[in-house]
């Protein structure tokens, strides 16, 4: 994996490189953070000419590592205004790696209202015009590219959203089952992809050769350490594939986590309604699939494939994320609405957790009541359709707070909240006020190592402890969204030692190092520099890295808590 | 005393409801154990892994009140990072 695309929009020409210079080295979210900040001036236009979208594979991604097939997507962000990576599985990734590609970097800006596509393969990149594809929602769009190139090539699209440049917009990735619904949700990068004019990417990975494997028996060895690893651990051999991510659900619920009606409740009384388990016995009953593998190489198999009552398909994994976002932060409890909501974010191309946190604040507004599954489908319908409600809607929680008047709007960074409430789990609040990405789940997700570091028990309803932890989760995931791994190894990895060994006797045999843990902790902190150093160049500072103020003030039942990290800590996640 | 008890994915058939939504009052002593309430569930113990009372992360000899909730997870459905390292008092090393 060693050749960069350069693709001009604006000349429509492509230019071959090879990896050199502060590149080496780099794969997944590394080289697209260390692309954005060499090459992105960062007081640029998001959606204007100077801006850069990044598409990379992992540096494990093309091997025969388990769960290795995840996709790092960056930018400057035209929701945050900061940089971004969106990370996202289906089978492009490994498709680009096997193709010897490290990076595809997007430039410049066409002629207005042109659209294009581009053919990769390995013959190299080529630029198609695309115009005969304007409008079309993601699920007719790969099915119409994939009639006319080949069922089996792997497709990254924009739908409407994209196109209209809205802030929540996404860039889709088809599944291993073909549908456009893998999904590099946050922070618009579908909005950065449609200011290019580019809808559609089509992979053809025809013809290409293995990756090559610097020292095999060590590869093999610890590739299969770490599939046991997989295996042997009853969250990713159990929990995962036979609830969906979903299983959380309950859990977070109980534990007074679960954020319910924008944020005003950390209990949901609907949750049985919506949870893994009652997924899982409806998809079963109905005869859809309760497990399916989503990623090329997952052996996981997280995702699902939810059914009407008939048995017809409506969308592919639905997911913890949506199911919180639409279903209990709106006070829905009602699956089979969720899984239209889903395919409807899927096909207009929007983030399923920013729509949510969008439909949630417009609900606190008045726009809808709480509980009205019926118009929160509208407002989908309105946004993906570009009315003047709909680009209120489409444009994030923020903008629609601001456009209502209405005060609870939890972002940070203008990034809607995940499923996860701070105030019951203090320490992902404090990830969410000082992550690079805005307010974002993922960057706190970690591995066994880092955490047992940290040293132990840190009670979530209290500040003490909270901000090494996220601090140390920050750092080591920053250098797992470099490998092209699933963040869901660190379920094993923080019960079973071998797990993580496996990964750095992967990267050691895949590239002939000697990396130690330190050195991959390393990484994970240049990481973090390189984007914390591009978003202070955008005018970010340490003020920027706090929870908005209801979250310091309002008790949230059933704890009847508030957010109690002190502002001097959330200061101290970037001293290392 | 009465608690009140909720049984999460494979713990669900150890559960006394006919309405099968595993949350069910439970009769106990004065001062029972979570670990009594388990056995006398007939729960094999390798089958919790995660035990929230009242919503917050306890190990088995927390000593219950009088209208106390317990929520009961297996193995395969505990936890997302923060759930472990903030609940699980056994990684407490």
């Amino acid at each position: 994996m060693d050749r960069i695309f350069r693709v001009n929009m604006g000349s429509l020409k492509v230019s071959e490189e090879k990896v050199t210079g502060d590149y080496l080295g780099l794969g997944g979210r590394g080289l697209t953070s260390m692309v954005v900040s060499k090459e992105v001036p960062a007081t640029c236009h998001p959606i204007g000419q100077h801006n850069k979208l990044v598409i990379t594979p992992g540096l494990l991604t093309g091997t025969t590592a388990a769960n290795s097939g995840r996709l790092s997507i960056g930018a400057k962000s035209p929701l945050t205004g900061g940089i971004k990576e969106s990370n996202v599985g289906g089978t492009a990734a490994t498709k680009l790696a096997r193709l010897g590609i490290a990076a595809i970097i997007i430039e410049g800006m066409p002629e207005k209202g042109k659209l294009f596509g581009l053919a990769v393969s390995k013959d190299g990149v080529k630029v198609f015009p695309a115009d005969d594809l304007k409008g079309l929602g993601n699920y007719e769009l790969t099915e119409k590219l994939q009639s006319k190139y080949d069922k089996k090539v792997g497709i990254i699209s924009i739908g409407p959203a994209g196109e209209m440049k809205m802030a929540m917009a996404s860039i889709a990735v088809t599944s291993t089952n073909g549908t456009p619904s893998r999904h590099a949700g946050r922070g618009g990068m579908g909005a950065v992809m449609g200011s290019k004019g580019l809808k559609a990417i089509v992979i053809d990975d025809t013809g290409a050769e293995k990756v090559a494997i610097k020292n095999p028996d060590l590869f093999k060895e610890a590739s299969q350490k770490f599939v046991k690893a997989l295996r042997e651990h009853p969250v990713t051999s159990q929990g995962l594939p036979t609830y969906g991510t979903n299983v959380l659900a309950a859990i977070i619920n109980e534990a007074g986590g679960y954020p319910t009606r924008n944020f005003s409740s950390g209990r949901f009384e609907g949750t049985d309604k919506i949870s893994g388990e009652t997924m899982h016995d409806i998809i079963s009953k109905r005869g859809g699939k309760t497990t399916h593998s989503g990623c090329t190489t997952c052996i996981i198999q997280c995702s699902n494939e939810y059914v009407d009552e008939k048995g017809k398909y409506i969308t592919s994994a639905l997911e913890y994320e949506t199911i919180w976002a639409n279903g209990a932060n709106c006070g829905i409890d009602d699956l089979d609405a969720i899984a239209r909501m889903d395919r409807l974010c899927d096909d207009y191309g929007f983030d399923t957790i920013e729509m949510g946190c969008t439909i949630g604040v417009a609900m606190e507004a008045g726009v809808k009541e709480f509980g009205d599954a019926e118009g929160a489908i509208q407002l989908i319908h309105e946004a993906g359709k570009g009315t003047p409600l709909g680009r209120i809607i489409g444009n994030g929680a923020g903008f629609t707070g601001k456009a209502f008047g209405v005060v609870r709007v939890p972002v940070v960074k203008n990034q809607g909240m995940p499923a996860y409430e701070p105030r019951a789990i203090q320490g992902i609040g404090v990830t969410y006020a000082t992550s690079t990405m805005g307010a974002d789940h993922t960057a706190g997700y970690a591995t066994a190592t880092n955490i047992m570091k940290v040293g132990g028990y840190v009670d979530p309803l209290k500040p003490d402890g909270q901000m090494a932890l996220s601090q140390n989760l920050q750092i080591t995931t920053a250098a797992v969204d470099s490998t092209g791994l699933c963040l869901f190894i660190a379920f094993p990895a923080l019960d079973i030692p071998e797990c993580f060994e496996g990964v750095i006797g992967m990267l050691n045999g895949c590239y002939g190092l000697n990396l130690t843990p330190d050195d991959v902790a390393a990484l994970g902190k240049k990481i973090l520099k390189i984007e914390r150093d591009f978003n202070e160049r955008a005018g970010f500072s340490n003020v920027d890295d706090r929870l908005p103020e209801f979250f310091k003030e309002e008790k949230l039942p059933p704890h009847n808590i508030t957010f109690l990290v002190p502002d001097v800590d959330l200061d101290k996640v970037y001293k290392f | 005393m009465q608690v009140t008890v909720k049984l999460h994915a494979s713990l669900r058939p150890y559960g006394r409801n006919d309405s099968n939504n595993s949350l069910f009052p439970l009769e106990t002593a004065e001062k029972v154990t979570v670990r009594e309430v388990i056995r006398e569930l007939r729960i094999p113990p390798e089958k919790v892994r995660m035990i929230l009372l009242n919503g917050r992360g306890v190990a088995t000899d927390s000593i219950l009140s009088n209208g106390d909730r317990i929520a009961l997870f297996p193995p395969e459905m505990a936890f997302n990072m923060y759930v472990a390292i903030s609940f699980r008092r056994d990684l407490n090393h």
